[in-house]
């Protein structure tokens, strides 16, 4: 996830946004006409690829500068003019893990990765402008730059195709190195190796080359948001000044140092549907947030919030730097089309005041606020745990889904 | 006989297969994935792929060739409607299948399908009849 904030919008236009393993947000003061808010939805919609076999035709990747985006992330975006080497600070690792490999990324995932490289994809990915609409901490909102009615832009996305490819060629290996290692396995998906084996350190440096096609593919969508802006606003970046909040993954495995049983020891964390959620003062907490500790963006809905916390020592001492990384759902996605039958969710959305521009119908109908859990409910649980610390909550106004 | 349904799952989406023969119920488990990800019967079978496919058992060799025909219409925008399983064994799979190029005037993508997986994986057979279970992840 990502997210960016732009900070002196002429008169009532203030941005943020953010993005994790696949999204970003940004916001703007709460006066954006609705006029405004619908041609900022459209041009979002016709800038940044959404739903299936959607591509720009102004981007096209040889092997050769694919290979380069695996190895280098995000600054092969900001290299090539998507972005700023300013957002680079505020992205997890710098927006590249280190010891990717893309030799080891079959020629499938080349060819999956090559056209998809700054799209959005389907089912939970999106765009969402939304609103500050309550900030409970406001210290450390004001340290980033956060106050009340600010308009944001979250993106989720991450690294399409080319991931799954990754997943999938992975899988086909783990299951003869489980039964090389004689692990037993419950489920064949939980294929395995021992970390510190070949199979293992080469799943490693495969993800990497994941990762960093997904900070880059958040990078680029990033950029055409803050295009799409300027465009739609007719203002310039300088008045615009959308900075990157942070972007944070929330579908990764790392190599981190944590104390386990009082000692300090490297140990392999693998986030799946969670962030990370480092406190104030850790050494991967960029500078001037220091202070406050890591931004964590908590996607809910569509039609409900959005939530910005920071992250604890708690967090450090109980779920080895973790929290939570969304809403979850609460339906099937047959039990939502069940739900959604004779309703229109556009129509229902527009009723309260957020705009929706869907490449699909089925995945508007999967995807509507009813099928997902209250996502208030959930931050409060983590916020009470300890491990994050609310800072403020945001409102939909506008969402593009693929 | 009914080819597939869809089952319940939280995130993704789960399916039940089923066949008079292992050779069907491999055509039928084509069918779901492409019925899943758009509107089969707006599907025509103008062109023809072949697949020669191997693997260590048969529930990885339904993965596989699910995988494939997924793979397929993602990089080269190609929706099957037929499927003909020449030969199975355990180990390989040889089939052909016909369908079209994606036409947005024409078909409609119901489901973006990210990737076959190996959860909850299952083939039975009980007098005669096949039955598989697949979960996609969506």
């Amino acid at each position: 996830m990502t997210w960016m904030k732009a900070s002196s919008l002429p008169e009532e236009l203030d941005t943020i946004s953010t993005a994790g393993s696949g999204s970003l947000k940004q916001a703007f003061k709460r006066k954006i006409s609705q006029k405004h808010l619908k041609a900022l939805v459209s041009g979002l919609f016709f800038n940044i690829p959404s739903g299936i076999g959607s591509k720009r035709k102004d981007l096209k990747l040889s092997n050769k500068e694919l290979e380069k985006v695996l190895e280098h992330g995000a600054s092969w975006a900001v290299k090539n003019g998507f972005g700023s080497q300013n957002d680079i600070l505020h992205i997890e690792d710098n927006g590249k893990i280190e010891k990717a490999d893309p030799s080891l990324v079959s020629e499938k995932a080349y060819k999956r990765g090559q056209p998809q490289l700054g799209t959005l994809g389907s089912g939970n990915h999106f765009v969402e402008i939304a609103y500050i609409d309550e900030i409970y901490d406001e210290n450390t909102a004001a340290q980033l730059g956060l106050k009340q009615g600010q308009i944001t832009v979250s993106v989720h996305t991450g690294s399409r195709g080319l991931g799954y490819q990754v997943c999938d060629d992975s899988i086909k290996k783990m299951l003869k190195a489980a039964q090389k290692y004689n692990i037993s396995l419950p489920d064949r998906q939980l294929c395995c190796a021992p970390i510190n084996s070949k199979e293992g350190q080469n799943y490693l440096a495969a993800m990497a080359c994941a990762a960093n096609y997904a900070f880059a593919n958040r990078q680029i969508i990033g950029h055409w948001v803050r295009e799409t802006f300027e465009q739609v606003l007719a203002a310039n970046p300088r008045d615009l000044k959308m900075e990157l909040i942070y972007d944070v993954c929330h579908n990764i495995a790392k190599i981190e140092e944590h104390t386990v049983e009082g000692k300090k020891r490297k140990v392999c964390v693998h986030r799946k549907g969670a962030t990370r959620a480092f406190p104030p003062d850790h050494s991967q907490v960029p500078d001037d947030y220091k202070k406050i500790g890591q931004p964590i963006l908590i996607p809910g809905d569509m039609g409900r919030y959005s939530h910005l916390l920071t992250g604890t020592e708690k967090a450090m001492d109980e779920t080895f730097g973790s929290t939570c990384h969304g809403a979850g759902r609460l339906m099937s996605r047959k039990q939502a089309k069940k739900a959604a039958k004779g309703r229109a969710i556009y129509r229902e959305l527009e009723d309260k005041g957020i705009i929706v521009k869907a490449a699909g119908r089925t995945t508007l109908v999967e995807e509507m606020p009813d099928a997902y859990k209250d996502v208030n409910m959930v931050v409060d649980v983590v916020a009470k745990a300890g491990i994050a610390k609310k800072v403020a909550r945001m409102k939909p106004l506008g969402v593009i889904k693929g | 006989m009914k080819k597939y349904e869809q089952t319940d799952h939280t995130a993704d989406i789960g399916l039940k297969i089923f066949g008079n023969s292992l050779l069907d119920l491999f055509a039928n488990a084509g069918y779901a994935l492409c019925d899943t990800l758009t509107d089969i019967s707006k599907v025509s079978p103008c062109t023809k792929q072949t697949f020669c496919l191997q693997r260590d058992s048969t529930e990885e060799l339904l993965v596989e060739w699910m995988g494939d025909l997924l793979y397929i219409f993602e990089t080269e925008g190609l929706l099957f409607n037929r499927f003909n399983i020449k030969s199975i064994n355990k180990n390989s799979l040889s089939a052909e299948a016909e369908g079209e190029f994606f036409n947005s005037a024409i078909h409609t993508i119901k489901n973006g399908v990210k990737a076959v997986t190996y959860h909850k994986l299952k083939i039975e057979e009980k007098n005669g009849l096949w039955q598989a279970e697949v979960v996609l992840d969506i």
